[in-house]
């Protein structure tokens, strides 16, 4: 609901979610798969440092989904 | 696998030097019974009480809730939890019926729950129909009770320990009657094949502790299995620590699941009952896309004409739901949803968070969200500070439209969600549907 009252504005959201298919269910355009729901932007069982990797890689993903071109509601993996 | 359950009906629960059970009257030896639920000193200050249905009563905060069974051969009630690792949902099962065994907690959480035995919310829920049998204590260690989401731990195993020992007093004693549970041979009756899918509370993958017990293993990282029906009937199953009340399935509603029952007595009349399978309610969607898969190929190898899925809460399980019931159907076998609803305090949200047209059968077990006024009661089992002081579903401290939940002379305006299994979907919320 959240990512559908900012796009109203005009501004483009990336929603970066577990639940892809509550994203889908509730109208988001570009909806970027996470790890968890408790633990969205990195893998709780990996090293810290792989964790570190994770997070600066999925924010670059999502700035990347942020930029693209698209017709319909799409799923994009990290 | 045949079980023979011994039902013995329970008129008044009473304390006394023996623990004994005669003329429906089951006295309890309160040191000893303290004694078996907290055998390794965890608990603090734990008293029992008992509950009668009608009485002014208020109890809370509820964190565990068992049925009173215990075997005559030695078998621990629930194997690998309260006792050694054993087979069950075969021989011979005592059970204490009309009454339930309650634990009751210091603090509020987020799995936590109330029960009033009279007034407007006695109508919501089953066990302000039992006689209850409740301890309250304190963890001995403090930091237990530090966050909302908690393990409860002793308090749940207390819980199935006080079942199992009250209810090894009736051991050799003849019941009033015995119910026998068993798969019979239903081979050329042309009867439709149907699966029972039961959800388990799977969800803290991280940490061990907080979600059910299945032969005494936490199924944080279970892959979905399937059971006998009578293994569930025996104690295979305990329930967990992180479903709010209004729709958590108790230990005593997974040994008494009403749906279950239903499916059994209709076995080789109207249908064929296959079986259960136990699946996840995962916390990532790999979690939850893996689960659906192997329900719906489990089911499709049992041969499957039907299946009815009981959802255990709401929310992320709402995916679970609709991708298990999808992949259900997409295999040709026809799904019954059984879960409760959300609709928001004004009945105007969305009820699922996910959707498909293929979720075409859904048997609702009522609103979570209804706001009750209820009376203050003359006795108070636990802590009624715990509503304004801790966070925990169904009340609040205070709130801009309804105020405090807790007012000072001790009336209540609460969620129905507070209501400990108000609208949990093993078969036992007391609602029917209408239409106008």
């Amino acid at each position: 609901m959240m990512v559908r009252e900012i796009e109203k504005t005009g501004i483009p959201v990336v929603h970066v979610v577990s639940m892809t298919p509550i994203s889908l269910s509730g109208g988001v355009n570009r909806i970027l798969t996470s790890y968890g729901i408790p633990n969205p932007m990195s893998d709780p069982y990996a090293t810290p440092q792989v964790q570190e990797r994770q997070r600066y890689e999925i924010m670059e993903k999502a700035l990347e989904v942020l930029c693209t071109d698209i017709q319909e509601q799409t799923v994009f993996d990290h | 696998m045949k079980l023979r359950v011994g039902e013995f009906q329970v008129k008044d629960v009473v304390f006394g030097e023996e623990t004994s059970f005669h003329d429906g009257i089951l006295t309890v030896n309160e040191q000893e019974a303290i004694a078996a639920l907290n055998p390794d000193g965890k608990l603090k200050d734990v008293k029992l009480h008992v509950a009668r249905p009608g009485e002014s009563v208020r109890i809370l905060p509820i964190n565990a809730i068992a049925a009173p069974r215990a075997r005559a051969d030695g078998r621990a009630t629930f194997p690998g939890y309260t006792g050694k690792m054993a087979s069950c949902g075969e021989g011979d099962l005592y059970a204490l019926e009309g009454m339930a065994v309650i634990s009751v907690g210091t603090h509020g959480g987020w799995m936590e729950g109330m029960l009033d035995m009279s007034g407007p919310a006695a109508d919501l829920t089953e066990f302000a129909h039992t006689i209850n049998l409740c301890f309250t204590a304190a963890n001995v260690d403090p930091s237990e009770d530090d966050n909302s989401q908690k393990t409860n731990w002793d308090y749940r195993l207390g819980c199935c320990l006080l079942a199992e020992y009250v209810a090894k007093t009736v051991i050799h004693q003849e019941p009033d009657l015995w119910r026998e549970y068993e798969l019979t041979d239903t081979t050329g009756m042309g009867l439709p094949r149907v699966v029972m899918v039961l959800e388990m509370s799977t969800f803290y993958e991280n940490s061990v502790g907080y979600d059910d017990v299945f032969y005494g293993v936490d199924v944080r990282c279970i892959v979905p299995t399937f059971v006998h029906p009578n293994e569930l009937l025996d104690g295979a199953l305990c329930s967990s620590s992180l479903v709010c009340a209004g729709v958590h399935s108790y230990t005593y509603n997974y040994q008494k699941s009403l749906v279950l029952k239903k499916l059994y007595e209709k076995h080789g009349k109207t249908l064929d009952f296959v079986g259960v399978i136990l699946t996840n309610i995962g916390p990532n969607i790999d979690n939850k896309v893996r689960a659906a898969i192997r329900v719906a190929t489990m089911a499709q190898m049992l041969k499957c004409d039907g299946a009815v899925y009981c959802q255990l809460g709401s929310g992320t399980s709402d995916v679970d739901f609709q991708k298990t019931i999808v992949a259900l159907e997409e295999r040709g076998i026809k799904c019954v949803g059984i879960n409760p609803e959300f609709p928001g305090r004004d009945g105007t949200t969305s009820l699922k968070t996910a959707l498909d047209p293929r979720l075409d059968a859904v048997v609702s077990t009522g609103s979570a969200c209804e706001v009750i006024e209820l009376p203050a009661m003359e006795r108070v089992i636990g802590d009624l500070q715990s509503i304004p002081r801790d966070k925990w579903p169904g009340c609040w401290a205070d709130d801009p439209i309804y105020g405090p939940s807790l007012r000072a002379d001790g009336t209540l305006i609460v969620d129905t969600d507070h209501i400990v299994a108000s609208t949990e979907s093993t078969g036992w919320a007391h609602k029917t549907c209408q239409y106008f």
